[in-house]
């Protein structure tokens, strides 16, 4: 979308960033997950119920992969906005960060559900639901990097058409 | 206790979502350099990628003008019939005003015919007078 001539370069910028709002699930809970993991791979300061009932090398691959899958989604997001012509590089990094981001809340929700029982049901529940979530957009996703190749003859990099 | 499954089974998501997650990427890395590959061998593909969007453009234009030119062809149709029934009326009209035009051009001969016969019997009543005056 070109910007008209008299705008500035902060007001294009923000033009430019402001569908980002289209997306604020995938955003916002990627960008939680890569601040939550990254402070826990560099602190260690994991929940306790993880704590208590993982080893400590498993709790550090936890962390690792939920901050790996907040930093793809966030990335994969910004990457569609930022150079609209990376648009399947964009979608296929947010695919990538969905299923370790679902994985690592399946963990999060069982762990604790475990570890409190009935008490830890509802957060295990909405967990299990943000799971559900990511798996289902990264079908979604999927089926939608397959119609542009489709129609728009993406050559699984860059948006040719 | 229940660690003594979970342990394995959170090993098992974590590295099915990492798992899932170096496929995507690797996948994509190789998608990319396929393309790149391709782009440099063969940019006469990319073209024909072109040409048969081009080729799509113009059928699909193709169809799009059929419909228009047999929509028009329809159009013209009904317009020539409404022409020839504005013609049929236009020389019926004609006809009147031309059986009007007869029609005043005849009364205005007989106007004239009367007058004529009017001025005659004046002139003979006038011719009686002196007639029966000289008597």
């Amino acid at each position: 979308m070109p910007a008209p001539a008299n705008d500035t370069t902060e007001e294009a910028l923000m033009r430019r960033f402001l569908p980002l709002a289209d997306h604020p699930f995938e955003l916002l809970f990627g960008v939680i997950a890569a601040l939550g993991g990254a402070v826990l791979v560099v602190s260690g300061a994991a929940p306790a119920s993880i704590n208590a009932t993982l080893p400590i090398v498993v709790v550090r691959a936890w962390g690792i992969v939920q901050a790996a899958a907040g930093a793809l989604i966030v990335s994969g997001i910004i990457t569609r906005y930022w150079r609209p012509a990376l648009l399947l590089l964009g979608l296929r990094l947010e695919r990538a960060g969905l299923w370790p981001l679902a994985a690592a809340c399946a963990v999060y929700a069982v762990v604790a559900v475990v570890h409190a029982g009935p008490r830890a049901m509802y957060p295990g529940g909405v967990l299990m639901v943000i799971a559900a979530a990511c798996v289902a957009r990264a079908r979604a996703v999927s089926r939608l990097e397959a119609t542009i190749r489709k129609y728009v003859g993406g050559d699984g990099w860059r948006v040719s058409g | 206790m229940a660690s003594e499954w979970l342990t394995p089974a959170v090993v098992a998501l974590l590295a099915g979502g990492a798992g899932s997650a170096v496929t995507t990427i690797v996948r994509a890395r190789v998608d990319w350099r396929k393309a790149r590959l391709e782009e440099d061998r063969q940019p006469v593909e990319l073209e024909n990628v072109f040409i048969g969007g081009a080729e799509k453009a113009v059928q699909a234009l193709q169809v799009a003008l059929d419909r228009a030119e047999s929509t028009i062809g329809r159009l013209e149709r009904s317009l020539s019939e409404r022409d020839e029934k504005l013609q049929e009326r236009d020389r019926k009209i004609a006809e009147l005003e031309q059986d009007l035009t007869n029609t005043l051009a005849r009364l205005a001969r007989l106007q004239e015919r009367c007058e004529q016969l009017t001025a005659r019997l004046a002139d003979l009543r006038a011719d009686d007078r002196p007639t029966l005056g000289d008597r």
